[in-house]
């Protein structure tokens, strides 16, 4: 049945999910997360109408990395956080519910280092051949050399 | 009529472009597709745009070479025949453009290669990619610098040099 | 039976190397696809970390030059929402207008590529002839036939007087006028027709599973558009249609672009005399407090999100840019399995694609033979031209 209001919505998700969902902007929804459920999430969402997978973000935070889905529906972009520790960057492929994630998920990969678990296969989609493993641009303590004028 | 003569005139009337995009945004891109249609039409200077390198006296290069692309552009460079001829369309082509500073780039078509041309634009207007190849045509004919950027044209003498180069030592 | 995988990837045939894409083939069939990406990759997001917000546009806007405003306006009004600006109707109004300039320059482009793919190089010089007259006027207004520059953070940098609102108009009918035989050309010329009817055939539901936007998806009958489902710019008070057709195959998707230029004339009209009055920029801190936008803008290849995070200094925390052709390559890769090798030009061409595809090498490696053949990009577009010829397609 599908949830009438907002506030059913954010209700109804919580209930499972532990945290509401908040309207911080017009058509902005933002709601949190265990990364360990994020397949569970994905596919409550999905059976309320939130059936466009948007993209996927992915933030080092410093001390941890952030990841955010996000989702569409009739508009409105609801924005799913999780967080996941940078010694054990490990995340649930969430592409058995959300196909569309394929790609975004071999991207965080490629730039941020972050260990897709049952993923079709996580081989680099955007880094250009020769680019070093290990190395993760995208993390805030990778600095880009010289400059970036002739690296390499 | 020697035949080098013959073909320095074939040259000068029917120069065959080869176009790589090392990592452009595309807007030079579409400029220099542009200056193959209708309004423009750069056929009638002759200028046919070929796909092999085989084939090509002059390379049009558009991007600020992305590491993925470097590679390539060379090898591309080391097919086409002597004497050839580089120019390069677009800031990004130039010298890396806005894109300087940014990691997995080179930073320009003159840090993998040697370039006889630049013309720069962000983008390229078709009118400057036709004003530069008609100067630089126009050195093909006189061996006289073509007064835009470094490098200097290069002459079609009749005795090339030993590495069968016409250039300009290159500033890469 | 011998399984054949061609790659098809950037220029040289000798070399080995990666390539963007690979196909495994089963004689005239293509059996599995794969994607590797990283031809452009510039590094732009990460160089946007460590930037003032104004440099961050320009760069940004140069992520794609056919759809340059497309970016720039997604990361102003990113910025706008974190610095809860609120942008003068006026240039909201110009962005919409230059927005669907753009729109039209590229749908133009668009319709003269997918003629050149299928061998109606006609069509390429005519379409591209008329899209001139689109870059004049783009000229006229920003200074610059791509790459316009008009955005500023909290506006737009030009106005637009009644000389140039009066161009605008007269170039609207003239432009109608053709695009309605374009619709014409492109649902009864057989030439063109007998090369996307039924080919690349994409169900709803399909696109809809794998993330599909834009013209890809609207193809298939997905109303999905985010000037209409979440609009930004001028697009709340605007009257137009989203363009669908229930085709789902390339034919659809030709038709849903040519639809969308008779409505961007008619979009273009309502800004002109609509224009409201009143300043076109609004002052822009520098500083930017902490805070998270998404910034949705549907570009002519469909939806391009931008997600921004600031952290109250002058430069952004993480810049995010999801680009609508990365969306629609699912799609592309699951409607290329089962197609046939002839088609793969064309296909590729209807996600309208922003990476360069002219200088695409193929390779046909034959598993169990010996000996390898190699195609250019150039070539597989003639073979899908003799191919289709010579009566070959069942």
């Amino acid at each position: 049945m599908p949830h009438q209001t907002l506030e059913e919505l954010s209700t109804a998700f919580a209930a499972v999910f532990g945290r509401g969902i908040e309207e911080k902007a017009p058509r902005r929804l933002w709601t949190e997360i265990g990364a360990a459920r994020n397949q569970e999430a994905l596919a409550w969402l999905k059976k309320t109408g939130f059936l466009h997978l948007a993209a996927i973000t992915g933030v080092d935070l410093g001390d941890r990395f952030e990841l955010i889905y996000h989702l569409v529906k009739a508009g409105s972009v609801l924005s799913v956080k999780c967080t996941i520790t940078k010694e054990n960057p490990d995340l649930p492929s969430v592409t058995g519910v959300m196909p569309a994630a394929i790609l975004y998920e071999q991207e965080l990969h490629d730039i941020l280092g972050i260990r897709i678990s049952g993923h079709p296969d996580l081989k680099p989609l955007i880094l250009p051949e020769g680019w070093p493993e290990g190395v993760y641009p995208l993390r805030k303590d990778w600095v880009v050399p010289d400059g970036g004028v002739n690296s390499g | 009529m020697s035949l080098a003569s013959l073909i320095k005139w074939a040259r000068l009337k029917s120069p065959w472009v080869v176009h790589y995009n090392t990592g452009a945004c595309n807007a030079c891109d579409i400029e220099i597709v542009a200056a193959l249609t209708p309004r423009y039409d750069i056929e009638r200077l002759g200028m046919i745009a070929k796909a092999s390198p085989r084939h090509g006296d002059v390379l049009l290069c558009t991007g600020p070479v992305t590491k993925q692309s470097r590679d390539r552009l060379l090898r591309i460079y080391e097919q086409m025949p002597d004497p050839k001829f580089v120019v390069a369309v677009g800031s990004c082509a130039c010298s890396g453009g806005v894109f300087n500073g940014c990691y997995s780039m080179s930073g320009g078509i003159d840090s993998v290669i040697p370039v006889d041309l630049y013309i720069p634009g962000c983008s390229t207007r078709p009118a400057a990619i036709i004003d530069g190849l008609a100067k630089l045509l126009a050195a093909f004919d006189t061996g006289k610098p073509v007064g835009f950027g470094i490098g200097a044209a290069p002459s079609l003498s009749e005795e090339p040099d030993k590495g069968g180069n016409n250039h300009a030592s290159p500033n890469a | 039976m011998a399984e054949i995988v061609i790659p098809i990837g950037p220029q040289h045939p000798a070399l080995k190397e990666p390539e963007s894409f690979r196909f495994t083939v089963d004689g005239e069939v293509i059996v599995d696809a794969e994607v590797r990406l990283g031809y452009n990759h510039r590094g732009i997001e990460k160089a946007c970390e460590s930037r003032p917000y104004m440099q961050c546009l320009y760069l940004i806007e140069r992520i794609c030059g056919i759809c340059s405003h497309t970016h720039a306006t997604a990361f102003a009004q990113g910025v706008e929402k974190l610095l809860g600006l609120e942008v003068p109707r006026r240039a909201l109004y110009i962005r919409t207008l230059v927005g669907e300039l753009e729109r039209i320059h590229s749908h133009l482009l668009w319709l003269g590529v997918a003629g050149h793919e299928v061998g109606f190089d006609t069509l390429f010089m005519y379409s591209w002839r008329d899209r001139e007259a689109v870059q004049d006027i783009l000229e006229i207004i920003s200074g610059n036939r791509v790459n316009y520059g008009i955005n500023t953070i909290g506006g737009v940098r030009r106005d637009i007087d009644a000389e140039q609102s009066a161009k605008i108009l007269a170039l609207l009918d003239p432009l109608t006028q053709r695009t309605n035989y374009y619709a014409n050309v492109v649902q009864s010329e057989s030439t063109f027709v007998g090369r996307v009817k039924g080919v690349g055939v994409l169900p709803k539901d399909v696109a809809l599973e794998l993330g599909t936007v834009g013209p890809q998806a609207r193809g298939s009958g997905l109303t999905m558009d985010v000037r209409k489902d979440d609009p930004y710019a001028a697009y709340g008070e605007i009257p137009f249609e989203v363009a669908t057709s229930d085709l789902s195959d390339v034919l659809g998707r030709a038709i849903v672009r040519v639809l969308e230029l008779l409505e961007s004339y008619k979009i273009i009209h309502y800004t002109l005399t609509h224009m409201p009055d009143g300043p076109i920029t609004i002052k822009a801190p520098k500083k930017v407090p902490e805070g998270e936008a998404v910034s949705r803008y549907e570009a002519p290849r469909g939806e391009n999100l931008h997600y921004i995070k600031s952290n109250g200094t002058e430069m952004p925390e993480r810049v995010k840019v999801r680009a609508p052709t990365l969306a629609n390559i699912p799609s592309l890769m699951h409607i290329l399995k089962g197609s046939y090798v002839a088609d793969i030009p064309i296909i590729t061409a209807a996600i309208d694609p922003c990476f360069s595809c002219t200088d695409r090498m193929i390779r046909l490696e034959s598993a169990g033979k010996s000996g390898a053949q190699t195609k250019t990009w150039e070539e597989l577009r003639q073979y899908g031209i003799r191919w289709y010829a010579d009566g070959a397609r069942r």
